[in-house]
């Protein structure tokens, strides 16, 4: 049996007991709950395999169980006073080495300032986009997994540091205001990105069915490859005399930003919502845009949705002036795309949704999108192909 | 395992569908008769019911309680936000576990509510009107 198969059934095994596992420890004042996902995946071609932009893997090694969704968490919240608490959320899933390791998604002190303001300390996430802080809670979510068009423009999820949520009313809307500083890193195979005194705002604004979100963040960044395909490249560099190409591909002191507006009405059974956000960066990663739309329509427990989706670049990382190993190098970065989505949700218990979704992918032909080449990407790679994807997925909540 | 999981939630769906049909009632948000939490506003019940507020705007703190999934919970989360189940199962989720509020502790029925409410006078919930007792205080009524 292989680890992915033994995580699959740990966590269909662990959902069979969430109908009756408590889930308040009441007097203890600590309380503990959890969610996840299980799901499956098949793809109409052999040569590449999904590789979620923002959770980068190595080739899965089962090819039915979809490593890039399959996800457990579990949160534990201990209140020390009334107005204080702590809050540990541990995320077990395949990570960059294909291990499966419990790795800390949140960790944090949080005090109630005010009954209507909050500040927390510790592990967080870096709430750059509408559904930043909830990616992992498919359940959440109407799709299998947020549009990775969108969530794929931001490599590193995690952010320690400090944030404030302030909510209030203004103009008939209810307002939440979440400043946040901190540092980020995330390792993937033979490779590592770090965010450096990050600092931004996110703006949640709702008011009846429509909820608008506003973020902007910004700091310094390091991208450090390591793979076969970037090595290859610098040293390729290198001999032609090219260093300052090579210094503008990997390496420190980067800057970067994420900005992102988007939307979501919830009415009567129609839920309709989208996204258009933009990153910035003066080096290591190409400027680039995404956006995607969502419709969604209630009937009973089933939630039929649409997503069109894209992912595009506003500007090259460096001119290749045709250089094919440089154009190779850069696709092999890139994961513009395009994608229609058509599922359904069922929720098929208060606390469990199946949903199956067909994704139709658009790979730009100078990107990789959101595959990986299963084999030597010189011979075979995802660069200008189209890409039918169908999942089923359990998400569930405890 | 594969084939009991899916019987499994044809069975709890097929469950959930014989729920009870007390819901015809007036829904009322109540405390307990000698708490201090002398009223609430609407606009506050909403905000706590939201996660957006853990006190009342005077300070004092509010713990909620929710009833098991049914059609009592289902309507006041209807009539009080104007979410149906499905969205307000969705909305918590990401309320508790982006670290944004807890959950309303689910009570087992009205039962445990009141006897709970008699030992933390923090505490509001709601239920169906009609077998009220004088130990609980109507902060809210939410018409059909």
């Amino acid at each position: 049996m292989t680890t992915r198969t033994t995580l699959l059934g740990c966590l269909i095994g662990l959902t069979q007991l969430i109908g009756i596992a408590p889930t308040v420890s009441a007097a203890s004042g600590l309380q503990l709950s959890g969610f996840g996902t299980a799901a499956l995946i098949s793809l109409d071609q052999d040569d590449v395999f999904f590789n979620h932009p923002s959770k980068q893997r190595e080739r899965q090694r089962n090819e039915w169980i979809s490593a890039s969704d399959t996800l457990l968490g579990i949160q534990g919240s201990l209140s020390l006073r009334s107005d204080t608490e702590v809050t540990v959320q541990v995320i077990v899933e395949e990570n960059y080495q294909n291990d499966v390791k419990p790795r800390l998604a949140w960790a944090f002190v949080r005090h109630d300032l005010k009954p209507n303001l909050t500040v927390r300390a510790g592990r967080l996430r870096t709430p750059f986009f509408m559904h930043s802080d909830s990616l992992n809670i498919n359940f959440a979510h109407p799709w299998v997994r947020p549009p990775v068009e969108v969530y794929g423009l931001n490599p590193v999820s995690d952010l320690d540091g400090i944030d404030m949520l302030y909510r209030t009313q203004l103009g008939g809307f209810n307002v939440e205001v979440q400043p946040y500083f901190g540092y980020g890193k995330v390792k993937f195979p033979d490779g590592s990105a770090n965010l450096d005194h990050t600092g931004g705002i996110s703006i949640n604004m709702s008011r009846g069915d429509l909820r608008v979100q506003f973020g902007h963040g910004e700091g310094g960044f390091d991208l450090h490859y390591g793979d076969p395909i970037y090595l290859g490249t610098r040293d390729y560099l290198f001999a032609t005399g090219r260093a300052d190409v090579v210094a503008k591909l990997s390496g420190d002191d980067g800057h970067t930003s994420f900005s992102a507006i988007g939307f979501q009405w919830d009415h009567n059974a129609y839920q309709l919502s989208g996204e258009l956000a933009r990153r910035r960066a003066d080096k290591f990663l190409a400027n680039a845009y995404a956006w995607y739309l969502s419709a969604a329509y209630q009937a009973g427990s089933f939630a039929p949705f649409v997503v069109l989706a894209k992912q595009n670049a506003s500007s090259q990382l460096v001119p290749a002036n045709g250089d094919p190993v440089l154009e190779g190098y850069l696709a092999s970065r890139s994961s513009n795309q395009e994608s229609l989505a058509l599922g359904v949700r069922w929720d098929a218990a208060p606390n469990k949704a199946i949903k199956l979704q067909w994704t139709r992918n658009w790979v730009e032909n100078d990107a990789w999108g959101a595959f990986f080449p299963t084999s030597d990407p010189t011979v075979s790679n995802p660069s200008g192909t189209r890409i039918d994807m169908l999942n089923l997925s359990l998400d569930f909540v405890f | 395992m594969k084939m009991r999981h899916i019987f499994a939630i044809a069975v709890l769906a097929a469950s959930a569908t014989f729920a009870s049909d007390e819901a015809m009632a007036d829904i009322v948000l109540v405390t307990a008769g000698d708490g201090p939490i002398a009223q609430i506003s609407r606009e506050e019940a909403e905000q706590l019911y939201l996660g957006r507020l853990s006190a009342l705007r005077d300070g004092t703190p509010v713990r909620l309680l929710d009833l098991p999934a049914g059609e009592i919970r289902d309507d006041f989360y209807l009539r009080l936000l104007g979410k149906n189940s499905i969205q307000t199962r969705a909305y918590w989720s990401r309320m508790v576990f982006t670290g944004r509020a807890r959950p309303p502790r689910e009570v087992a029925d009205e039962t445990e509510l009141r006897a709970l409410m008699t030992r933390d006078p923090n505490l509001i919930g709601y239920i169906a009107e009609g077998a009220q007792t004088s130990d609980l205080r109507v902060l809210l009524r939410l018409p059909r």
